[in-house]
């Protein structure tokens, strides 16, 4: 009676310890697509400034570049934070580079703005961006190890260009 | 011996505890994942699949409303009680981006009185998407507290925009999300053409239009990424014809405007964007046509 009953329950404790295992497991597509709005941030609150649903988060590895396209219209104040998992930077800073997408001109580089993690500008004439965002590179993973993993964020927002004075 | 036997069984317990729960052990929950069975050692990564946005339909309608676009004509609106012909997954992703223009239209433009409908017949799509979170009864709730309050409206109007799009991306269903932001854009430029009404030559309204060129060309990358799908093959397909008349829009060349002007930066495009006569017209008819089919109307 006491060993039917030890049996139950070493079967019970392994179905349970199955379940929890199960439900660490995480589905590789899903994590990211709100890291933007809780990891990304601005330093100052603006004035008038709304989210803007071209924000966007994706899964990266080390080294990779993530690339976004935005339209943005003329007469309207753009500002963009970009933001990413610490462990893919290992203390090192990501590259931003926004170029027009019909010219590829480059308009902006963070590397030479201390590698800036803000850009905002005011648009004169609609346009279509390009927003790339550079991960540093790192050593070569080991044969015997995983690759890692993280997510990394464009938050986006806008408004209609202020005027200012009387 | 029975000191044995309770740490055999003990031992016993603690191996099939340890091997039922040993999963990946680099997982971690949040957003950080590891376990990629693709291990690339050689240091190169293949290029990263690049991301088309689209802005949302009150973007769209707020850059008009700015530049003096009067929205007026409620009964453009797709009718509320059509909810009930929209059978399969697609007509319900395409049409719930459809409503939702039309209640940032009733939003935007002060057509209060409607503004409960629509909130209403998105409830239901949602639900049939399985997005019952995105409208709740609370939703409606706050709807009908701020009902005299135009941006307020406008922002609930975002959230369950925005709240759906996060819920499909979360389930990994780019094609059902695809389908609602060609619906939402569809309606946008439907509503806004059909309120412009007669072609003017260089109307800043009829070349706001004629601008949304730069989204087409998001809105087809974006739908090419989904090309395997079926029903975002069909929807492209359909779309085809709008396509070709943005194809024609008149491009202007301008010098690119990259400058610093009292420490703020300011930016602008290359190009200008307009429509001939022909063209306005031939899109106002192409448009009406694409959105009759997508509405069953």
């Amino acid at each position: 009676m006491k060993a039917k009953l030890l049996i139950m329950l070493m079967a019970g404790l392994f179905v349970v310890s199955n379940y929890v295992a199960q439900e660490t497991i995480i589905d590789e597509n899903q994590p990211c697509s709100l890291f933007h709005i809780g990891d990304c941030g601005f330093k100052e609150e603006l004035v008038n400034f709304e989210y803007n649903s071209q924000s966007r988060s994706g899964l990266c590895k080390r080294g990779e570049t993530s690339s976004l396209y935005v339209v943005c219209y003329k007469g309207m104040d753009y500002r963009f934070a970009f933001c990413a998992k610490a462990d893919l930077l290992e203390g090192k800073d990501m590259q931003v580079k926004i170029y027009e997408k019909k010219t590829k001109k480059l308009i902006y580089d963070s590397a030479s703005q201390n590698y800036e993690t803000e850009f905002e500008f005011s648009c004169t004439n609609s346009i279509s961006l390009l927003i790339e965002v550079i991960l540093p590179k790192t050593a070569p993973v080991p044969e015997n190890k995983f690759e890692f993993k993280g997510c990394v964020g464009t938050l986006m927002q806008s408004r209609k260009s202020l005027k200012t004075g009387f | 011996m029975f000191i044995l036997r309770k740490i055999g069984y003990l031992f016993l317990l603690t191996m099939l505890f340890g091997f039922g729960s040993c999963s990946n052990q680099t997982e971690k929950k949040g957003d950080v994942v590891t376990n990629d069975s693709s291990n690339t050692n050689s240091g190169v990564n293949e290029p990263l699949p690049a991301y088309y946005q689209i802005p949302s339909p009150s973007n769209l309608f707020n850059y008009l409303k700015d530049n003096g676009v009067k929205v007026s004509n409620v009964d453009l609106l797709n009718g509320v009680d059509k909810i009930k012909v929209y059978n399969t997954s697609a007509e319900k992703a395409v049409n719930f981006g459809i409503y939702s223009t039309d209640l940032f239209f009733c939003s935007a433009f002060n057509f209060k009185a409607d503004v409960l409908k629509y909130f209403e017949v998105l409830k239901g799509l949602s639900d049939e998407l399985g997005l019952s979170n995105v409208v709740t009864d609370r939703t409606i709730n706050r709807i009908e507290a701020n009902l005299s309050k135009n941006d307020s409206l406008v922002n609930i109007t975002s959230e369950v925009y925005n709240e759906a799009a996060f819920n499909l991306e979360k389930r990994n269903e780019g094609p059902t999300l695809a389908m609602l932001i060609v619906g939402g854009w569809v309606e946008c430029i439907y509503l806004s053409s059909k309120s412009i009404g007669t072609f003017k030559n260089n109307s800043k309204s009829v070349n706001i239009i004629a601008e949304q060129k730069l989204t087409v060309e998001n809105l087809k990358e974006l739908l090419a990424q989904h090309a395997n799908n079926d029903q975002v093959a069909s929807l492209t397909n359909k779309l085809n014809g709008v396509f070709e008349i943005y194809d024609r829009v008149e491009v202007t060349v301008v010098e690119p405007n990259i400058q610093l002007t009292k420490g703020k930066r300011v930016i602008g495009g290359s190009e200008t964007y307009s429509f001939s006569e022909a063209n306005f017209n031939a899109l106002l008819k192409a448009i009406e046509s694409l959105r009759k089919d997508l509405t069953k109307n």
